[in-house]
């Protein structure tokens, strides 16, 4: 249990979309500041 | 209340009438002069995806069965990657190296074949007034509902106000209004997520706010903090909420339509940004503030009725003025931007096929008449839905997604793609899909059928047959450029 969830769920709940969305953006943000 | 829902519409009636007056040809009509920067283009790209059943039908979801709610949603930010990193910047390379304004004319001018165009067109109308009905009537039950007005009144009252901004001011007008609109559904989610979240624990969000409200979920029912909320999330509906989310940015061209718009293809880099923020705020905002009310309100017997049920009951009178324009905006963002693709497909690849001397005598009035067909017909369909217009929402959005898919695909990735496979593909996506939701889904659903007959009729098509040296490589050499 992990902030009273299960793991799995906790796991595919939250940090799976949490980690594309950070993702996401980091890239987006390098991507934007590139030159090419 | 009704003081800020009059204030909006007429906000936006204004947006349409200032607006007419930059429109001086095609291009500006429905592209809207190909020069919005990143905040315009996230900003229509997200509202147009994210339609009113994300304001009302997914945070029911998870008022009823929880944690499988956010499935429709979280997979948003990929879906944008997609859009803008993947397949963005080509699109707007070969919109711009053919100087084409809709999606079926991109089709003819890369497969040069007129056939291609025409079949996109009748796709694209057939599909998209499908959506539109089926949003149109979205639109006048939820307006009933929170306006408390009969069924046919709220309809008209919504259709009227898309209608004139869409007719007045074309993309330009739905641009200015989704950006509108987009700000309104953040700041609506936003202070919906506050108030309840006051209600419900004495403060807002807090980093034990996730483990207090699973707490509180647990005591109701714990089955919806597992990954299948108790039920079965079918493998299925997980296949397709990823296939939608990927192919957001190729396959509906109301949604490409915006890629198309941009200044240049820089534009993409910041909008994927503006767009991932987009979506995390409405997802992370809206269904925790539907599950929080099994804290503060008694049972609701209908999900989707959990929303209004919070706003009137948490939210200042004011404040639920705007939260419910932000409903409506969610709604009428998808509305106008679905119509103008539809009205393009009808004056620019038909019109302008059936009549060019007529059409290119006023070109700008002929489209407007196309957008005020595209309000009208629909309107008159939702009004009094004939037993027909269920049956072709039902197989409207795999129909669009199965006929563009793989055409837009050869477009900017598959070289060897020729005419011949465009069209055994998108025959695929016009007969195969409906004619499988009469035969009432079989064995699978016609959406799955449709992506696998598409792609094979695709590949098989153009491996047969060469494509024409003379336009893939010159465009090719624009990719390169990227």
């Amino acid at each position: 249990m992990v902030w009273n969830m299960p793991t799995s769920s906790f796991l595919f709940y939250y940090v799976l979309p949490w980690t594309s969305f950070l993702f996401v953006v980091i890239y987006g943000i390098f991507w934007a500041m590139s030159k090419r | 209340m009704w003081g800020i829902v009059a204030v909006y519409f007429i906000t936006l009636i204004v947006v349409g009438i200032l607006t007419s007056r930059l429109v001086k040809n095609s291009g500006q009509y429905y592209l809207g002069g190909k020069q919005f920067g990143p905040v315009f283009t996230a900003f229509r790209f997200a509202s147009t995806f994210e339609s009113g059943a994300m304001m009302v039908g997914t945070p029911g979801m998870a008022y009823a069965s929880g944690m499988p709610a956010f499935l429709q949603g979280f997979l948003s930010p990929l879906g944008y990657f997609f859009a803008f990193r993947v397949f963005g910047q080509r699109l707007k390379v070969a919109c711009d190296h053919f100087n084409t304004i809709t999606v079926p004319q991109l089709l003819e001018k890369r497969y040069d074949s007129r056939t291609v165009r025409v079949l996109g067109s009748i796709a694209i109308l057939i599909g998209l007034i499908g959506s539109v009905t089926a949003q149109l009537k979205a639109m006048g039950e939820v307006f009933a509902m929170l306006l408390n007005i009969p069924y046919m009144y709220a309809v008209l009252i919504g259709v009227l106000v898309v209608g004139i901004y869409s007719i007045c001011g074309g993309y330009l007008a739905t641009a200015w209004a989704n950006f509108i609109q987009g700000v309104i559904m953040l700041v609506g989610a936003i202070v919906l997520f506050s108030y309840t979240s006051m209600a419900a624990f004495g403060k807002v969000g807090g980093f034990d706010f996730p483990a207090r409200l699973n707490a509180e979920i647990a005591k109701v029912n714990p089955d919806m903090l597992t990954i299948t909320g108790g039920g079965q999330v079918p493998v299925l509906l997980i296949i397709v909420f990823i296939f939608i989310a990927l192919t957001v940015g190729l396959a509906m061209p109301q949604q490409v339509v915006t890629l198309f718009s941009m200044r240049d293809v820089r534009v993409a880099r910041i909008s994927l940004v503006i767009c991932s923020f987009f979506s995390v705020i409405l997802l992370w905002s809206l269904l925790p503030s539907a599950m929080m009310a099994h804290i503060i309100l008694p049972a609701v017997d209908n999900p989707d009725r959990v929303i209004p049920a919070l706003v009137s009951s948490v939210l200042p009178v004011w404040l639920g003025g705007i939260f419910i324009a932000a409903i409506l905006s969610a709604i009428m963002s998808t509305v106008g931007s679905i119509i103008l693709v539809a009205a393009s497909a009808l004056s620019q690849d038909i019109f302008s096929i059936v009549a060019p001397q007529v059409y290119e005598k006023h070109p700008v009035l002929y489209d407007r008449i196309a957008v005020a067909l595209m309000v009208i017909i629909p309107l008159l369909v939702a009004l009094k839905p004939p037993a027909i217009i269920f049956w072709i929402i039902l197989f409207s959005f795999g129909m669009i997604v199965v006929t563009f898919l793989m055409p837009m695909f050869g477009t900017i990735f598959w070289k060897r793609a020729t005419k011949h496979g465009a069209i055994a593909g998108m025959l695929v996506g016009m007969i195969l899909v409906p004619l499988w939701a009469i035969l009432g889904d079989p064995v699978i659903p016609g959406l799955l059928l449709g992506l696998i007959a598409g792609p094979l009729a695709f590949i098989i098509g153009s491996l047969v047959t060469q494509p024409p040296k003379e336009i893939v490589e010159p465009l090719w050499e624009a990719y390169s450029q990227i």
